[in-house]
């Protein structure tokens, strides 16, 4: 009986532990105030007071719950919610000096609200309501990848690129990145040194020619693909598209698990193998995301002598802990300034959403998510029928302009001519 | 080879020297007979062992037994025979010591009941009864009463390689342990999985049947019923000479033998399920005995999900009988075992849609012949002689489906260097793939030991013994159906396996010579076993380092034990121990590497032009050596009556473990990539005249066996076993270990950045000497408390297991610059100082070379305090029958932590319970 009681103790002690450690913290009052401050990114370039009456919104990144405190004359707003973490945002649209529309907009993903932070400061950017359209933008990005015969797979991934401008533009040079840092990662040593000024990048391509050898039309797309074959043709390929009218193709080389269709010209690669860098790819859930801009030309020269004048060294020291002992961090990183960017989209995809943002406000304030990974989910820009002609919509938010359609293109040879 | 041939000299001299003293004296003589203690029968066939001694008999049809030249002094007498509770006696033995020895059946109705296993210095030995009242299922299961274990589930359907006074597991320590049925060991060096896919020379692998499958890892203890065994013996520390080719101690298994009613288990729990029925016979008057057992086995991991199990089907025949030869006692055991296995997958969602089966069908069957004569001569007290042969087949076959998801891929077509015409696979395909292996092994022993008292009080045996063993692999090897639809074509790497039954046979001789002195002066006993063990492995290429190469491994034992009441005991142990390479290791495929030259695909297949190039890689590594394991070993037993408590302190080194390890050389090719300026190819087949030629470099790898893995192990092993409580009516046994393993390689990190620089591959392999180590860290005690109630023949058990301490922590020299580098060339160079300040600058070739090491990658992770208890309870019916019941983690506390790498994790496994039956029939 002595030894069954004594159990039973051991027993009871231990289910108490259990249930100790499972208890409810519902009844607890979680709710902390704090005081957000708006105040302009370039000192000066904004008068704060025009933010007077709009909203700051503070979305619990576990609920979604928003919750709305308006900003006064000053750009403050006293915010008593629950302790946690929030994606905060501002997004009022203003008229300039010369009657254009102007976004006033600030984005800052995953900030920790709680009695250690009495003050947030948020910076505010003013953007033009519509990108100018004065060269290049993405109209579709296939990155998600599909199944075939059931397996997962992205070996027709596209990237679709389109003159939105009245003139003739020419693709020599045009160069598309992607971005070093993935969107579901917490913010790197470095990132604070380089956005949102610069944006590290993993690896470009760029389209070949000296200058003027790839001329596109007004309202003319050009199609990269990753590899430039009839995919639906590969047995076992069933959900997969023909890309053989591809403009471009990305041959990453002989031994690289690619092969090379001599029908399609290759564009020039440029990785940055450094550690920490994964070269250029599409991640197929969005974790990399698009970035274009231009050299002056696609030639090998140009390109050496862009990637020298674009890296530099992230040089970190971290003090030695308990258990870790003190280190410097160096990473090499080969960045694209933020004022030379022509178009980009924040990707992502809905259960990680956007972690950190790899591409600076100004140039997407918004993100376009798909669901998961292979799922067919094309990222494609939203059509403005113009009379027989189709533009696309840009207003560098990718919320707004990026739709997703199911299933992705097809871009057999002569397809332009369908 | 002068080094090691020289203490064997030595040792025959001191061989000759003692057997010269032999004449000199004779020690005690014991004989007794054995009896029922309920009917007065003479119990025959039951194994009489004098403990410390290493003498060991079977008693005769009449219960009678004997040994001659016991060394005077106070000894433990042990009898063990199968459907008896153990008997042990302490027998003081001066002149003619005559013994008669009443056996009781084994019952929880005996106030006394055996549920733990038994320690004498570092070797455990787990008897029937406690055998019986794990339940287990596989051999794994019994380990967990040795210290140090900790509580795992047994999942059937993988394969789980054996840990020995580690924390975690790795191939050599498990390929290192030795597993003996009956004093033969059961190898697996005849093993050969040789195929890009399976081995580790290739890129991509079979995941498949890398968790099922345990080539060069040793034995796979799911093979091994325990329904057939009466006793197994672990020992850790430092083997007997006698016992060769291990590093991590031995599993001595002794299989059921005598006479014996029918017994039948049957056990059943969410997993598996088990059926067994035994009996032995006696054969008339002379006929001997006849012990047979049968056992069934079904397993699956998870009761939802019968797509994925293992059958095991056993059988054993053991015959025993006591013969005279020259008037002497010659004692005969033929063991002839079969087991069948099969393992079959064809598992989730995924794998139904694609149709692909994974299958391995096992057979063993072992025949062994052991004769010992007892002569109980002055010069020669005991001689054995022991034939064994076993043949398995091995087969397993897979259907797996090849989809490539990156476009189409290369047919390996070369069979030689250089260039050819390539053709496409398709994108999707099926591959039949079989490998097939059997093994024969022929082991031939011959022991023979001289025991005599050199003085009063000081006994001396010898034993030496020659032992030869032969390995010959006559399967087929790695077999795929349609050569043009390779099963692993993802980095254009194949081997062209050459069968089995093409490799010369592995023979091994070995020879032994052991000495001990035991010397007793009133309280104090002082023993001493001394000796070497050599091997020459033969019949391998002549190139090959350890062909006809003589290596000796020393092995020393002493303890001093004072008192008697209570007695304190010191002990000490040094041994080396020797591992050979599997066949695996020796005779490795070739790899066949198709690099391309020529790329062009279009829709149209007329257009289409592949060319390649085939270089050839010999893995092979003609300087292998086996592995050596350095084991030291000392401890401290303090008994007063029953009570006992023991401390092992240990320390292991091996230092030459088999380790894959990746091989980086260049190779320059022609590629025809670039089309000439103004080249058409439209409409045609583009040809290698309309492209710029450009000679390309890279560099390929390939891995290659070395011995370069260092497994260090430390360690304190403690044990407190308590005699009943009278009042609780429970024995309490605390055990556990603190551990600490370091697993590491001697060989530098190699590494490759693999940047293009300007569409050329990286020109440079760093050699960094980084030192890299993990370190495990574990320490735990095991509480057993067993209440016996024998007026209800009910034994109940609470096991009870802390973990209080399990870290891991990674360590190396922060090596951020290479010390030497490979070029195209292949030739290693030294970073000379106007390197290194190129490599540390922002050089854009050298910078790469410069790595970046995260202080994250050094935290220590470290799990908290976690709490297991266990229940299990069996009670006895009238003729035996026992019922048991046992529930696994009725409680499990494993609190989550957060991880050196800072990611909050937590272990958690459901209970586990399970019912079993043994029923004795009269029969």
């Amino acid at each position: 009986m002595q030894r069954f009681i004594s159990r039973l103790a051991l027993a009871m002690a231990s289910l108490t532990i259990v249930f100790a450690s499972c208890s409810s913290d519902d009844d607890i009052d979680n709710s902390v105030t704090i005081q957000f401050n708006a105040a302009p990114t370039v000192s000066g370039a904004l008068d704060i007071a025009t933010l007077q009456g709009a909203t700051v919104d503070f979305t619990d990144v576990r609920s979604q719950d928003v919750k709305r405190f308006p900003l006064d004359a000053e750009g403050k707003a006293q915010v008593t919610i629950n302790r946690g973490t929030y994606h905060i945002s501002i997004d009022k649209t203003v008229q300039n000096a010369q009657g254009e529309d102007v976004v006033i907009s600030l984005r800052m993903e995953n900030v920790s609200v709680s009695e250690a932070t009495p003050v947030i400061q948020g910076y505010v950017n003013s953007l033009p309501a519509k990108a100018l359209g004065q060269d290049f933008i993405f109209s579709e990005i296939f990155f998600n990848g599909e199944r075939n015969s059931g397996r997962m797979m992205h070996p027709d991934q596209y990237i679709v690129i389109f003159n939105p401008t009245e003139r003739t533009l020419y693709a020599d040079g045009v160069s598309i990145a992607v971005t070093q840092h993935l969107s579901w990662q917490n913010k790197q040593l470095w990132y604070d040194s380089y956005y949102p000024e610069r944006v590290p990048v993993g690896g470009f391509i760029t389209i070949p020619g000296t200058g003027q050898e790839h001329p596109v039309a007004p309202g003319e797309r050009l199609v990269i693909a990753f590899t430039a074959i009839d995919h639906s043709a590969v047995e076992g390929y069933d959900h997969a598209v023909d890309l053989t009218g591809a403009d471009f193709e990305v041959y990453f080389g002989p031994e690289s698990k690619d092969v090379d269709n001599p029908d399609v010209p290759n564009v020039l690669i440029t990785e940055n193998a450094d550690p920490y860098s994964y070269g250029f790819f599409l991640q197929p859930r969005g974790y990399v995301s698009p970035l274009m801009f231009r050299l002056a030309d696609g030639t090998q020269t140009t390109i050496d002598a862009y990637v020298a004048a674009n890296t530099s060294r992230s040089k970190t020291h971290v003090a030695a802990k308990d258990d870790t002992p003190e280190a410097d961090i160096d990473v090499t990183i080969l960045s694209v300034p933020t004022s030379t960017v022509i178009d980009a989209v924040q990707t992502s995809d809905v259960p990680q959403d956007v972690k950190t943002r790899v591409i600076p406000e100004v140039l997407d304030r918004g993100k376009f998510l798909v669901n998961g990974c292979h799922r067919q989910e094309l990222c494609v820009r939203k059509v403005i029928e113009v009379g027989s002609r189709t533009f696309y919509q840009d207003t560098n938010n990718s919320t707004e302009d990026m739709v997703m359609q199911q299933g992705q293109n097809s871009f057999p040879k002569g397809w332009r001519d369908k | 080879m002068a080094l090691t041939a020289h203490p064997m000299r030595l040792l025959a001299t001191l061989l000759l020297l003692l057997a010269a003293l032999a004449s000199r004296g004779q020690g005690c003589a014991v004989s007794g007979t054995l009896a029922d203690d309920n009917n007065g029968e003479a119990v025959g066939f039951a194994i009489v062992s004098m403990e410390g001694l290493d003498l060991r008999v079977q008693s005769d049809i009449n219960g009678a037994f004997a040994f001659s030249n016991v060394p005077e002094g106070e000894w433990t007498l042990r009898v063990e025979c199968l459907g008896y509770a153990t008997l042990t006696r302490r027998v003081r033995c001066k002149g003619n010591v005559s013994l008669r020895l009443r056996l009781k059946p084994g019952s929880l109705a005996l106030p006394e009941v055996e549920v733990m296993a038994r320690s004498r210095g570092s070797k455990y030995t787990v008897g029937q009864t406690a055998l019986e009242y794990i339940q287990p299922t596989s051999l794994a299961d019994v380990m967990l009463l040795l210290p140090g274990s900790v509580y795992r589930e047994n999942d059937l359907t993988r394969f789980t390689p054996i840990s020995t006074r580690q924390v975690g597991s790795d191939d050599n320590s498990a390929l290192g342990v030795s597993v003996m049925a009956d004093g033969v060991a059961i190898s697996t060096d005849g093993m050969r999985s040789q195929l890009v896919g399976l081995t580790q020379n290739g890129g991509s692998n079979d995941t498949e049947i890398a968790a099922r499958s345990g080539v060069n890892q040793g034995v796979d203890m799911r093979y091994i019923s325990t329904d057939h065994i009466q006793s197994v013996d672990f020992q850790r520390g430092i083997s007997s000479a006698r016992y060769g080719n291990l590093t991590g101690g031995t599993v001595q298994i002794h299989s059921k033998r005598g006479a014996s009613p029918l017994r039948a288990r049957l056990k059943s729990d969410l997993r598996t399920s088990l059926a067994y029925a035994g009996k032995g016979w006696r054969l008339g008057a002379r006929g001997g005995t006849l012990h047979l057992g049968v056992d069934f086995l079904h397993a699956t991991n998870d009761p939802r999900e019968n797509m994925d199990k293992f059958n095991r089907l056993t059988a054993q025949a053991f015959y025993s009988n006591r013969f005279r030869l020259l008037g002497m006692p010659l004692d005969m055991d033929v063991r002839l075992s079969q087991t069948v296995t099969m393992n079959k997958m064809k598992k989730d969602e995924l794998t139904y849609e694609y149709d692909e089966t994974y299958k391995a069908d096992y057979s063993r069957t072992a025949l062994m012949w052991k004769a010992t004569l007892n002569a109980s001569r002055p010069w020669l007290d005991r001689l054995e002689a022991v034939v064994s042969a076993d043949y398995t087949r091995d087969r397993v076959t897979r259907h797996k489906m090849v989809l490539s998801g990156s476009g189409p891929m290369n047919m390996p077509l070369a069979w030689q260097e250089g260039e050819m015409e390539g053709i496409y696979l398709p994108g999707k395909y099926y591959s039949d793939f079989h490998i097939d292996n059997q093994p024969v092994n022929i082991n031939v022993q011959l022991h023979a030991s001289t025991r005599f008292t050199l003085m009063q009080g000081l006994g001396t045996s010898i034993l030496y013994g020659l032992e030869y063993t032969d390995v010959k692999n006559h399967g087929r090897g790695a077999v795929i159906d349609d050569p043009a639809r390779p099963p692993f074509p993802y980095d254009n790497s194949y081997m062209r396996p050459r069968p089995n039954y093409a490799i010369p046979a592995m023979r091994t001789g070995a020879g032994y010579l052991q000495a001990g002195l035991a010397l007793e002066r009133g309280i104090h006993t002082l023993s001493l076993q001394a000796g070497v063990r050599a091997t020459c492995p033969m019949n391998l290429p002549h190139d090959y380092w350890l062909n006809h190469r003589l290596m000796a491994d020393p092995r020393l034992n002493v303890s001093y034990t004072v008192g008697s009441r209570w007695a304190l005991t010191l002990r000490a142990g040094y041994g080396r121990e020797t591992k050979m390479p599997t066949m695996d290791y020796l005779y490795p495929e070739k790899v066949y590497k198709d690099f391309y030259m020529l790329n062009a695909y279009t829709t149209e297949p007329e257009r289409r032009h592949l060319i390649t190039y085939t270089r050839i890689y010999d893995p092979s590594n003609r300087r292998l050596r086996p592995n050596t394991n350095n084991k030291w070993e000392a401890g401290a037993d303090l008994a007063y009556g029953r009570a006992q408590l023991s401390l092992t302190a240990f320390y292991e080194r091996s230092t030459r473990g088999f380790e894959y390890m990746t091989t980086y050389t260049p190779a320059t090719y022609t590629v025809y990539t670039t089309l000439l300026p103004g080249a058409d190819v439209s409409g045609r087949r583009p040809e290698k005249s309309d492209y710029v030629a450009e000679q390309y470099s890279l560099f390929n790898t390939f891995r290659r066996v070395m011995n370069s893995s260092k497994v260090t192990k430390r360690g304190i092993e403690y044990r407190l076993s308590l005699p009943e409580i009278k009042l609780l009516r429970t024995s309490v046994e605390v055990n556990g270990a603190w551990y600490q393993t370091d697993y590491a390689s001697s060989l530098p990190t190699y590494w490759y950045p693999a940047a293009k620089i300007g569409g050329k591959e990286y020109p440079y392999v760093g050699i960094y000497d980084n030192g890299s180590r993990n370190r495990y860290s574990r320490l735990n005690t095991n509480v057993w408390l067993n209440t016996h109630i024998p007026r209800f023949k009910l034994m109940l058990t609470n096991f009870v297991q802390f973990v209080w301490l399990n870290t891991s922590q990674y360590s190396d020299n922060r090596c951020y610059d290479p010390q030497q580098y490979i070029d195209f060339s292949g030739a290693a160079h030294e970073v000379d100082a106007t390197t290194l300040a190129r490599i540390e600058s922002q050089d854009g070739l050298w910078r790469y070379l410069r790595r970046t090491i995260l202080p994250i990658n050094y935290a220590r992770d470290k799990k908290p305090v976690s709490v297991l208890w266990n229940i299990k309870a069996t009670k006895e019916f009238g003729n035996g029958t026992k019922l048991s019941f046992f529930v696994n983690r009725i409680i499990d506390i494993s609190p989550k932590y957060l991880s050196g790498s800072r990611v909050t994790r937590r272990e958690w496994n459901d209970p586990f319970f399970g019912l079993e039956l043994y029923y004795n029939f009269k029969l």
